[in-house]
């Protein structure tokens, strides 16, 4: 999924490369198309030709929330372990639990 | 044409003998229209935690409908092409919120003592069903023909074979654990849920706990809390 196209210098490329972001091009022979980390924000460039510094078109992908497909992270307080993922769905759980309890359920309208 | 025939009359008053009469008898006497298919609720029932149990439902019936057409288009297909990797997400992902929404209506019907008033069958299948539904779901991982799933079913082995079960319960063995996973497991699962269903049809949702302690434990308050 792409967003509209964004302007993004080569410079905010490189930078976005070297804090981590994968930054990759449409064409192979962009100098500093690579994957810094297994971030996720990904660049397509556009047209390559011009100078470092100038103001080009990308065209930039969304971020996905997480990525599932790597490995999860886990947690651990002493004999207890536990993954991110695993962590979030159980918190997500407990707070449907409590809302669903908390939170008033609509009337049916014949009982208005 | 109308009959005037005796023993006729007798069949259709349901004092036949028949096997067929005694067993609508007993249906109708355990399981009246109006129980089976009722139009109202109790007062208490209009809270969101009464939801989860036909959410839950609702997530089988898509886990079903979308497993029903990975088993006729196969791996080749949902590995690959764009649409059957949807269909394979959406069996996924349905899986998880059938067990979301499972756990929560556990967490809902245990703390509210739901095997009152003689429901403990209920309860039970409930249990029973929980419990093949893990087993549905541990089949399912092992036979999404993946890395993934040779990682699983490695892992699972040696814990399987520690404790006794490996030499007919081969979780390396992709055969059996579709076969489970497609056949045997989701018609444990189906049955166990329809009988929880009619249970609950039969005995009613159970009360809140101060509801009960106000009226007769074992009498549904169906009657004396119905919304009106």
């Amino acid at each position: 999924m792409l967003l509209p196209s964004v302007p993004v210098t080569r410079f905010t490329a490189v930078r976005l490369a070297s804090l981590g972001t994968k930054v990759r091009a449409a064409e192979a022979d962009i100098p500093y198309a690579g994957s810094a980390s297994r971030a996720t924000l990904v660049i397509v460039g556009a047209d390559m030709s011009s100078t470092i510094g100038a103001e080009e078109t990308f065209c930039v992908a969304t971020q996905p929330l997480a990525d599932v497909n790597g490995s999860a992270s886990y947690l651990g307080w002493g004999w207890l372990s536990i993954s991110v993922p695993n962590l979030i769905v159980i918190l997500v759980m407990i707070l449907l639990f409590v809302l669903a309890i908390v939170l008033p359920f609509p009337k049916d309208r014949q009982n208005r | 044409m109308t009959t005037t025939r005796p023993d006729l009359a007798v069949e259709h008053d349901g004092s036949s003998s028949m096997w067929t009469s005694r067993v609508r008898r007993r249906w109708l006497s355990t399981l009246p229209p109006d129980k089976l298919l009722p139009d109202r609720q109790p007062a208490y029932v209009a809270s969101w935690i009464y939801v989860f149990g036909v959410l839950t439902l609702a997530a089988f019936l898509v886990i079903l409908l979308s497993g029903l057409v990975l088993s006729f288009v196969g791996p080749a297909w949902y590995h690959t092409a764009s649409v059957g990797r949807f269909i394979n997400s959406l069996h996924f992902w349905s899986v998880q919120l059938f067990f979301i929404f499972m756990v929560i209506h556990l967490w809902g019907k245990f703390w509210m003592a739901a095997w009152r008033g003689r429901r403990a069958l209920t309860w039970m299948t409930g249990v029973v069903c929980f419990l093949a539904s893990l087993g549905t779901a541990f089949t399912g991982y092992l036979v999404q023909t993946n890395f993934d799933s040779q990682w699983i079913s490695f892992e699972a082995k040696d814990g399987l074979n520690a404790v006794g079960i490996g030499a007919f319960f081969n979780v390396a063995n992709l055969g059996q654990m579709l076969l489970l996973h497609a056949c045997l497991l989701p018609l444990v699962v189906g049955v166990v849920v329809v009988w929880h269903v009619l249970l609950v049809r039969r005995h009613g949702v159970v009360p809140p706990i101060d509801a009960v302690a106000a009226t007769d434990p074992v009498q549904d308050v169906t009657e004396t809390k119905a919304v009106s």
